[in-house]
């Protein structure tokens, strides 16, 4: 159907892998390369907005570190999506309990002025990005992994810890929820 | 604007958006949009939306690729590696081996039970394991072990006539026994015998004597027979 599958991809990525256990530092770079910018998207759109490459970074050092655990049952990019999602659910955790930090949860909307701030972007785009920024953390998460990574509503119940049907019926409501907000 | 009904479309719009669909489903996605309007404002938003929330967060990926070779030991390298390794395998395999052989040796310890109950089911037979003692004592008329296959099943007491006799207990009450010759053969019973048998059996305790009554011997001959032959 795609011509971009996860099948397809996982060969070169575990490639890599074998490279990198194989001693090529070279082989590590290639793979944060790869896939470190649509990590942080994926951090951004749960509300991180901080800490975003420290994040990143914690997930490739713990991934690297982990490589047993990798199966090969779903794409190194989800895996390391899942591995992104709990780090932040670890850090949620710690800010909750120093209180330092609102937690991140479903139904606590990001301010448009913290999202966009520092952006300058035109004001469609301004919008847009406003729009999506009023969807919940899920929804907004969902959306993000659906149309800028390209991911499949399996892909991305595994790395949210969501169900297919759920994430499908998520995008829906964000697409609806966006088109509605665009349209005010 | 109608509302789009073909859902199947709709959920590949993103794909086009991101252009990673097959030819064959690129002209497809394309002549269904050509048609629904709810799905081409979609897919504008789509494609207006990608650029805004592709631009940020930046990273810098050789800070990060260099943390991850300074962070990641090479024996975590290494032992990734040896996770792979044939004896791994061979454990696995060793482990599965013994778990059959525990399951056979556990399989074959019920069959050879099993033949006991075997004998005993099947009184037409007129077959005894006079040689297996595990079958001798036994002590009450166990249904499953005792019943015979018709006729008898109804009452207990029947079953326990209907044993072979190295199944009936050893203190069967003398009434019965005085019935047990005839009785090896149950299927071989007339209606009125089944009836007189029952009416025997109906008078009997279900606690067997401790002991026999003078003069009859549990296994039918008489106690003065016994004594006269040198006891």
């Amino acid at each position: 159907m795609t011509d971009h599958t996860p099948s397809e991809l996982a060969p070169d990525d575990v490639a890599l892998i074998a490279r990198w256990r194989g001693g090529e530092e070279r082989a590590a770079t290639m793979l944060v390369e790869r896939h470190a910018q649509g990590i942080a998207r994926f951090v951004a759109s749960l509300g991180e907005r901080d800490e975003v490459e420290e994040v990143v970074q914690d997930t490739f050092v713990r991934a690297f570190g982990s490589l047993d655990s990798f199966r090969g049952e779903s794409t190194f990019r989800t895996w390391l999506l899942t591995i992104a999602r709990n780090l932040l659910r670890d850090r949620q955790r710690v800010r909750k309990r120093t209180k330092l930090h609102v937690e991140i949860q479903e139904g606590d909307i990001v301010s448009s002025s913290n999202a966009l701030e520092g952006a300058v972007a035109a004001e469609t785009e301004q919008r847009l990005r406003s729009a999506v920024e009023t969807l919940s953390p899920m929804q907004r998460s969902i959306f993000t992994l659906r149309v800028t990574e390209g991911l499949s509503y399996k892909e991305i119940a595994i790395a949210v810890g969501s169900t297919e049907g759920a994430a499908r019926v998520h995008y829906h409501n964000a697409m609806r929820a966006i088109r509605e907000k665009i349209d005010e | 604007m109608s509302e789009c009904t073909n859902g199947a479309m709709r959920d590949l719009l993103p794909e086009l958006a991101n252009e990673r669909l097959s030819a064959e489903m690129r002209l497809a996605v394309e002549a269904h949009v050509a048609e629904c309007e709810e799905c081409a404002e979609e897919l504008a938003l789509l494609r207006a939306l990608r650029p805004a929330l592709l631009r940020e967060p930046a990273v810098d990926t050789q800070r990060i690729a260099a943390a991850v070779r300074a962070q990641v030991p090479a024996s975590a390298r290494r032992g990734s590696a040896r996770s792979s390794a044939p004896w791994r395998l061979a454990i696995a395999a060793a482990a599965v081996l013994a778990v059959s052989a525990i399951g056979y040796a556990m399989l074959t310890r019920t069959r050879s039970v099993t033949p006991e109950v075997a004998v005993v089911r099947q009184p037409d037979s007129g077959h005894v394991d006079t040689a297996n003692p595990a079958t001798a004592p036994a002590p009450a008329p166990a249904p499953v072990v005792a019943t015979p296959p018709k006729a008898i099943a109804p009452t207990p007491p029947q079953q326990v006539a209907g044993a072979p006799p190295h199944v009936a207990p050893p203190t069967a009450a003398p009434s019965m026994v005085a019935s047990a010759g005839a009785l090896d053969n149950l299927s071989d019973l007339s209606d009125d015998d089944v009836r007189t048998l029952t009416a025997s059996l109906d008078g009997l305790s279900a606690v067997p004597d401790a002991e026999p009554a003078a003069g009859v011997d549990p296994l039918g001959a008489s106690l003065d027979d016994q004594s006269g032959g040198g006891n």
